[in-house]
């Protein structure tokens, strides 16, 4: 029996709605598993969590480009990773901050993407949001673990990864009284560390481009300007990094400078002479994770990302002697050799948000002045 | 004489030099922005740092580099084969880690030597201050001993002894031949030596890097301004640091041109023949043969021992500091880690190894048809393919290396294929050490007389059978000598690669790098991964020699210069038409 024409079109037309709907939903369900930058329900199930594993495991692998070095993040991090999914591969390329930025940007801009997650500071992940060089994804998990909020970034591009705290550090072999230590970061304007003093350079926007934008919110732009010329005038040692720091200090090629918690970590744990004390505020900065746009392999950009914001990622990241940006994994790794806690009281202020946007007025002061 | 091999190769790599740096310039700035550059307080004073020790350091090393290259090459002293191969002893050290050696040796607070010296004579100030402008010039000094060495070896091996003997048979004594023979014949070497260090100098980026840190050194060049606008300015800032790098291609250009010019007369200082008889070795006496040796070993022990030392020492501790004794802390852990911890360092290893033998081969090679077209081709446009070969080493690396990112990113096919493995490495290296290459061979060829090849070409043998059978036989020693220069530079180079490597392509120098940003910057395995590195340069080096030395050997002369017999009569320099 032959079908009618009417019958032809009539199961062309359902058949058609139906592959319509299905694209719809489909697409629907692709975004939210992918792509969604909505916010949803702060548990992550089980089915979404497989969803996921199933089309990592299809790419099998993740090229991170960082500025943690090789050994440590292979030894902890990678190894940590790889046995939690025993197929997964980890490809990890270690650079400067700025050597990375501007691998980034240029693969961003020729759309030969080779990463599938940029691990940098935070001031360059404006640059890299700007060029469009990384994409927003809703992370379940730092919802779930409970990060505070200021420590998230609301619009999505970046996820937690570590946080330094910065701090006064000095030389114990040629400071044996601490009572002459500073008690404020303006104390270092003081004459009597002059050729004494190491800074990284401040229009870097690191530590010490941090801590002195911080300073500014409390300060008058004349009075700011004095305390920085005070601090030029002791002629301190300008460093490319806080590590830099680190080792100027601790060589006694200066007395004090301004160094990170990580490094302070890391040096103890060898028997440097070095000695530390808080300052409030406090600055931080992290050093958040994102994707990149256009990732060759972005469900394991995702998973991975998933992975290094939960109890095991950033216990990870502590083991490597960074401190981890989420605190109670801070406190048990990393953090647990400084014997001489941050006080409660101080306040901690993550200067990248406030020099988010007008980063350069401050780069020209710093230039200006310290003629970096 | 049909030259179209070496002018087609010639023009392929002055198209490879300036296209990366034509798209960096042509994307990045603008001529405001190079006129700001040029008004700034700033860089007008990094433009004067950038010169004025680079000029000074060079002229220092040139020195050093002729006094000891004749003492070697003229001269009875003894344990020759040993010293001619410690002035490259230098090159087999990333120049950041030599810097803060440096700085562990000459630092005001934490300098061994300042130190020693405040302790000894029971002063407060510093013997030297490593941070400043003296201290520039000090670290260019002793850096530029190898090329000046390298170059100054080969113009001193080249000359006729004829002229010098007949100087002597006149009554002239050594020291008479030297000034008035000997030096004047090394002229066109000298000038060319000189000129052509300058620019590699005024683009060393380690030096001023490490020194500048100390505020009151007043140390900083174009090199490290345009890091800064590079890689510490977030976003980069392109147009700053694209203005930068056109002042130093044209401060470049102006050297270069002062070369030309210097060297234009060079058919008069032609002295390689066809009957090349073995170079004169003066006798100095037993007195003056050590004083030689004396001078030969104080001037290796400055360039690199000192410094050697003091990161041999630092690779025994688990951390550097001058404020408590070293001595309880030595350890042999650095080595154990460096070579059973890292996985990586291995795989760095052999990559160092692979790029460094291939990019001193192919250098070697393609060289010797960039320095015929430069020096002795009829070639109209020669002379531009001198200006091409300064730019990837009048250039700091920094700028070059992200010019070669951006060419391989940039373009499609490259994207594609060579971005990120080992080969992209390779090219970039290539073309960064090719004018090297013919910097070192441009003298030598440039004594060639071109009765070689005109005899050749009488005989009916085409260009290719010339090059193959005279001109590359009598070239054997430069291109060794470049093969060694290139393998080494490219072991310990960092600045070209670093935008390049990726896991799979990581060599000694970004390992090194690595340990420098690790937390509390790993400084004694980066010293460790130092020293393991010298000793690889020095076993090359050791080889190499072995090479050089055997046609060192067989050109060596009898101490006192043979009296010619009856009818021999010196050869005349007749002015040559092959030479613009």
């Amino acid at each position: 029996m032959h079908a009618s024409k009417s019958g032809i079109a009539q199961t062309t037309a359902i058949l058609t709605i139906v592959i319509i709907v299905l694209a719809i939903v489909a697409g629907i369900g692709w975004s939210g598993i992918v792509t969604s930058t909505s916010k949803t329900p702060s548990t992550l199930t089980t089915t979404q969590y497989q969803d996921l594993v199933a089309l990592a495991k299809s790419e099998g692998t993740v090229t991170i480009y960082g500025q943690v070095d090789t050994a440590a993040w292979n030894q902890y991090i990678t190894a940590a990773f790889e046995q939690a999914y025993p197929w997964a591969h980890v490809v990890y390329q270690t650079g400067t901050s700025g050597d990375n930025l501007n691998k980034e940007l240029a693969e961003a801009k020729s759309g030969a993407v080779h990463s599938d997650v940029i691990e940098q500071l935070q001031t360059n992940f404006i640059a890299l949001e700007n060029a469009s060089a990384i994409q927003a994804w809703y992370n379940p998990v730092e919802v779930m673990m409970g990060y505070p909020s200021s420590l998230l970034d609301p619009t999505n591009y970046t996820h937690p990864f570590d946080l330094n705290q910065y701090f006064l550090i000095y030389n114990t072999n040629l400071i044996k009284n601490t009572s002459v230590l500073p008690k404020s970061w303006t104390d270092l304007a003081n004459p009597i560390w002059k050729g004494k003093l190491a800074i990284d350079d401040p229009s870097r926007m690191s530590a010490t481009g941090g801590a002195f934008a911080i300073l500014r919110q409390n300060m008058t732009q004349s009075q700011w300007t004095t305390f920085l010329q005070g601090v030029a005038a002791n002629q301190p040692y300008i460093a490319s990094s806080s590590g830099a720091v680190y080792d100027d200090v601790s060589s006694g090629q200066a007395a004090i400078g301004i160094g990170a918690t990580t490094d302070v970590v890391s040096g103890l744990s060898k028997g440097a002479p070095i000695g530390y004390v808080w300052m409030n505020p406090t600055p931080i900065l992290a050093t958040p994770v994102g994707i990149s746009k256009g990732a060759p392999d972005p469900y394991m950009a995702e998973l991975f990302i998933e992975w290094v914001t939960s109890w095991a990622g950033q216990y990870a990241i502590g083991a490597s002697s960074r401190p981890p940006t989420f605190g109670p994994a801070a406190q048990a790794t990393s953090l647990a050799l400084l014997t001489t806690p941050l006080p409660a009281s101080y306040t901690q202020v993550q200067f990248s948000n406030i020099v988010a946007h007008n980063s350069s007025l401050y780069v020209s002061t710093y230039t200006q002045i310290f003629g970096k | 004489m049909t030259t179209k091999v070496p002018i087609a190769v010639s023009a392929i790599f002055a198209v490879l030099f300036i296209a990366p740096l034509l798209y960096f310039f042509g994307t990045s700035t603008s001529l405001n922005q190079i006129l700001v550059a040029l008004r700034s307080p700033i860089y007008i004073d990094a433009i004067w740092t950038t010169i004025y020790p680079a000029a000074a350091g060079t002229a220092i090393a040139l020195a050093m580099g002729t006094i000891y290259a004749w003492i070697v090459q003229r001269t009875n002293v003894p344990y020759k084969r040993v010293l001619s191969l410690l002035p490259f002893l230098g090159l087999t050290q990333p120049g950041e880690v030599r810097a803060i050696g440096l700085v562990f040796l000459f630092s005001p607070q934490i300098g061994s030597i300042n130190r020693l010296f405040m302790n000894m004579f029971s002063v407060s100030f510093p013997l030297f201050n490593i941070y400043s402008n003296n201290g520039l010039i000090f670290a260019h000094s002793i850096g530029g001993l190898p090329f000046a060495y390298l170059s100054m070896s080969a113009a001193i091996r080249g000359i006729d002894p004829i002229l010098e003997d007949s100087s002597r048979l006149t009554g002239g004594s050594v020291t008479t031949s030297l000034f008035r023979v000997t030096l004047p014949l090394l002229k066109p070497a000298l000038i060319g030596t000189y000129l052509a260090m300058i620019p590699i100098g005024m683009a060393n980026f380690d030096y001023p890097f490490i020194f500048g840190q100390a505020a009151s050194s007043g140390v900083n060049t174009l090199a490290t301004a345009i890091y800064d606008a590079i890689t510490d300015t977030s976003p980069p800032d392109y147009n700053t640091a694209g203005a930068l790098s056109i002042i130093y291609v044209l401060i470049a250009i102006v050297v270069v041109t002062l070369f030309i010019y210097a060297t234009r007369q060079n058919f008069k200082y032609v002295t390689v023949r066809g009957n090349q008889a073995p170079p004169t070795v003066y006798s100095l006496g037993r007195l003056g043969k050590y004083g030689a040796l004396a001078i030969c070993l104080w001037i290796s022990f400055i360039s690199f021992f000192l410094e050697a030392f003091i990161l041999l020492l630092v690779s025994f501790v688990p951390f550097y500091t001058a404020t408590e004794s070293l001595i309880p802390h030595l350890t042999l852990q650095n080595y154990v880690v460096l070579f059973t911890g890292y996985p990586l360092f291995w795989s760095a290893v052999e990559n160092s190894l692979f790029v460094s033998l291939v990019a001193g081969s192919a250098t070697a090679i393609l060289g010797t048809f960039l320095a015929y077209t430069v020096v002795k081709s009829k070639f109209r446009w020669a002379k531009l393919f001198e200006y091409a070969n300064i730019l990837p080493y009048a250039i700091p690396g920094v700028v070059y290396g992200l010019a070669m990112l951006w060419l391989f990113l940039y373009t499609p096919a490259l994207a594609r294929t060579l971005y990120g493995t080992v080969w992209a490495l390779l090219i970039a290296l290539i073309i960064t050490w090719l004018p090297f290459a013919v910097r070192i061979m441009a003298p030598s060829m440039l004594q060639l007389s071109s009765e070689l090849e005109e005899a050749s070409c009488v005989s009916g043998d085409r260009w290719s059978g010339t090059y193959l059978k005279v001109l590359l036989p009598m070239m054997k020693v430069a291109m060794l000598a470049s093969f060694t220069y290139v393998f080494l530079d490219t072991f310990r180079e960092l600045g070209t690669v670093t935008l390049l490597t990726t896991p799979s392509s990581y060599v000694l120098t970004t390992f090194i790098q690595d340990l420098f940003t690790a937390s509390s910057a790993d400084l004694p395995t980066a010293a460790a991964t130092s020293v393991f590195m010298m000793v690889v340069g020095g076993i090359f080096l050791v080889i190499a020699s072995k090479l050089l030395g055997v046609d060192l050997l067989r050109r060596e002369g009898s101490v006192l210069a043979p009296v010619p017999t009856q009818g021999e009569v010196p050869i005349p320099v007749q002015p040559s038409k092959d030479t613009a």
